[in-house]
């Protein structure tokens, strides 16, 4: 058999398969080292470079940035100093340039604050379900981030850059690791409301890496994917023979584009939706969930009912082995068009917070309960985040502003040390008290890609002849996050 | 007349070792420096000990300006610093990867960018 130069490349690993993972490995290693498994599936799990905690995370993105202050970061300081100016020596070191500018301390007079579990950690009365699982969750009391509109800082949030064309945590996941479940996306975003996050997909998408990792929205309610099920008049062999001869028409194609990474993922999308439309209707159906479930995730609340619904989905899509599961909030459903708003209280704290507060505290305090009472907590990592928190100052009188300079955040499961909390803010809450302990976004993500057993500096993938990183040029682990 | 003539000269030394680093540290420095510490972090992970060894002497050269630059400016203690310290890890880098030791040299990186940052945090313009 004679054989050409373009046909040894291609065996050599340089091929369509070799596109898709080119200039990987994790762990450092080359082409030749990838597995035959690895070149011909670019999603085939692959292991991690050492032990890991956690096998999957669940992303709990609160869009429009929660104030940490009126939930979690109790500061009876700010209680006793609320309606004054701030003191200057709290703004040494920062720009205060956001639209509201500096206004008088503020403390909503509806805030009730109260310790529980073990660990004693704050709660405010916004969030009593969640409060009951204190003892489960990791608060990072020191969060900095580079504070900017929020879509820019959401970008931040989830590729470590204000710049987009990188890709999002959950891309790197999936390239790094790969899938456990072939019939399904393995990176996978969920949103309640009745529209796509307004940041948009830069938030999921694969960046400069093989589109093939790029995340996969599904839609809030009871059809999440679109067009999922099979025209009536195709039987399921007719449609069989049409990929199969659609396949190999775009292998040609693919080919002679070796490099041409988005027909690579169209080639597998074409593949994965015939698996989908077998596999996916069951794993995002909540109808043969029990009433008592149904309930713990808030599903009986009109409230909470369309989170819940999508945090339900979240467990049985990691119960199915999905890898990465990408959380938006929105609002709840049937509000008028003025009413439906996101976390951004630049006025009326108390109206946005108890709206927002109560549509996710049932349904998450519902999602750990249920992960732990399956055994699966211990190996899912659950991460609340947010893309900045707000000031201590008041904004229009009974609003906050956006705060980067120190907020909080938490993980549960997957390894992160249960009942702790890492940092904090000064006295009135605004800034990290200790600059050493601020942990920025790129920090939490090289966390995360640490309990899932990869090193962020050695999690590369090579671009235009250049090594890149999750984590830029930054990211330092938190040690003592890490059970 | 001599003395006047010995300070006048002194004065011009001095200026003259001031001048040329206060005209070099401009927003083209800043970025080459940028562009020189992504391609270190870039051939710390491809393990290229030439192009790290070239890059990080760039680098401490560039901080030993930066650092100067800062002295003369005065009221800077924390950019003075912040470059010193630049400097420092951007020779440790050198020795570092002369021991073959790549994975120290990707943290000792990472540290270098922080301090970056956080210099461009004290000093970044509202």
């Amino acid at each position: 058999m004679s054989i050409n130069r373009r046909d040894f490349l291609l065996r050599a690993g340089f091929g369509i398969g070799g596109a898709a993972v080119g200039g990987f490995l994790p762990g450092g290693g080359f082409i030749g080292a990838a597995s035959a498994a690895e070149l011909a599936n670019p999603l085939a799990p692959k292991d991690p470079q050492f032990p890991a905690k956690a096998k999957q995370v669940i992303w709990l993105h609160q869009n429009g940035a929660p104030s940490t202050l009126d939930l979690f970061d109790y500061k009876p300081e700010l209680v006793k100093l609320a309606g004054q100016e701030i003191p200057a020596s709290f703004l040494k070191g920062i720009k205060t340039s956001t639209q509201g500018g500096v206004g008088k301390l503020f403390v909503s007079k509806k805030r009730t604050w109260k310790q529980h579990g073990e660990s004693g950690a704050w709660f405010s009365e916004l969030l009593p379900n969640l409060a009951q699982h204190a003892d489960k969750l990791t608060f990072i009391k020191s969060s900095v981030t580079v504070g900017a509109t929020h879509d820019i800082s959401i970008l931040k949030l989830n590729t470590g850059d204000v710049n987009p064309g990188r890709p999002s945590l959950g891309a790197w996941v999936n390239y790094a690791l790969g899938s456990l479940n072939q019939d399904l996306p393995s990176y996978v975003v969920l949103y309640n409301g009745d529209r796509e996050p307004t940041a948009g997909s830069v938030n999921w998408a694969s960046g400069f890496l093989p589109a093939v990792y790029q995340g996969t929205a599904f839609r809030p309610g009871d059809s999440p994917i679109l067009y999922l099920d099979r025209p009536e008049l195709r039987s399921a062999a007719e449609q069989r023979s049409t990929l199969d001869l659609l396949k190999k028409l775009n292998g040609i194609s693919a080919d002679r584009r070796p490099t041409d990474s988005e027909l690579r993922a169209r080639l597998e999308s074409y593949e994965l939706a015939d698996r989908m439309q077998r596999t996916a209707p069951e794993a995002v159906d909540l109808s043969g969930e029990s009433e008592a479930t149904k309930k713990l995730y808030g599903l009986d609340d009109p409230t909470s009912e369309s989170y819940g619904k999508v945090l339900l989905r979240a467990r049985r899509l990691v119960e199915r082995g999905v890898r990465f599961i990408h959380v938006v909030s929105g609002w709840p459903d049937g509000l008028a068009e003025t009413e439906r708003r996101s976390w951004d209280a630049h006025s009326d704290l108390d109206g946005n917070h108890g709206v927002q507060a109560r549509m996710v505290d049932k349904p998450i305090a519902g999602l750990l309960a249920d992960l732990k009472a399956r055994g699966l907590l211990d190996t899912t990592l659950v991460v609340w985040t947010s893309e900045f928190g707000r000031t201590s100052w008041g904004e229009s009188g009974t609003g906050r502003d956006h705060n980067p300079w120190g907020y909080t955040q938490w993980l549960a499961g997957g390894g992160a040390k249960a009942g702790f909390t890492y940092g904090s803010t000064d006295d009135v809450g605004l800034q990290v008290a200790n600059k050493d302990e601020a942990v920025d976004t790129y920090d939490l993500h090289a966390t995360i890609l640490q309990l899932l057993g990869l090193d962020h500096l050695k999690t590369t993938f090579l671009n235009n002849g250049r090594s890149e990183r999750p984590t830029v040029v930054f990211g330092k682990v938190v040690k003592d996050l890490i059970a | 007349m001599r003395r006047s003539i010995a300070f006048t000269a002194t004065l011009l030394v001095l200026a003259g070792s001031a001048w040329p680093a206060e005209t070099e540290i401009d927003s083209d420095f800043m970025q080459a420096v940028e562009d020189v510490n992504n391609s270190l972090s870039s051939d710390i992970a491809e393990r290229n000990a030439k192009a790290i060894v070239a890059e990080a002497k760039d680098l401490l050269s560039r901080f030993e300006q930066i650092q100067l630059y800062y002295e003369h400016k005065g009221e800077a203690d924390d950019a003075v610093k912040l470059s010193r310290k630049s400097r420092d890890l951007a020779a440790e880098i050198v020795t570092l990867v002369s021991a073959k030791d790549f994975d120290t040299a990707a943290q000792k990186a990472t540290d270098l960018s922080r301090a970056c940052k956080t210099c461009h945090n004290f000093y970044k313009k509202s």
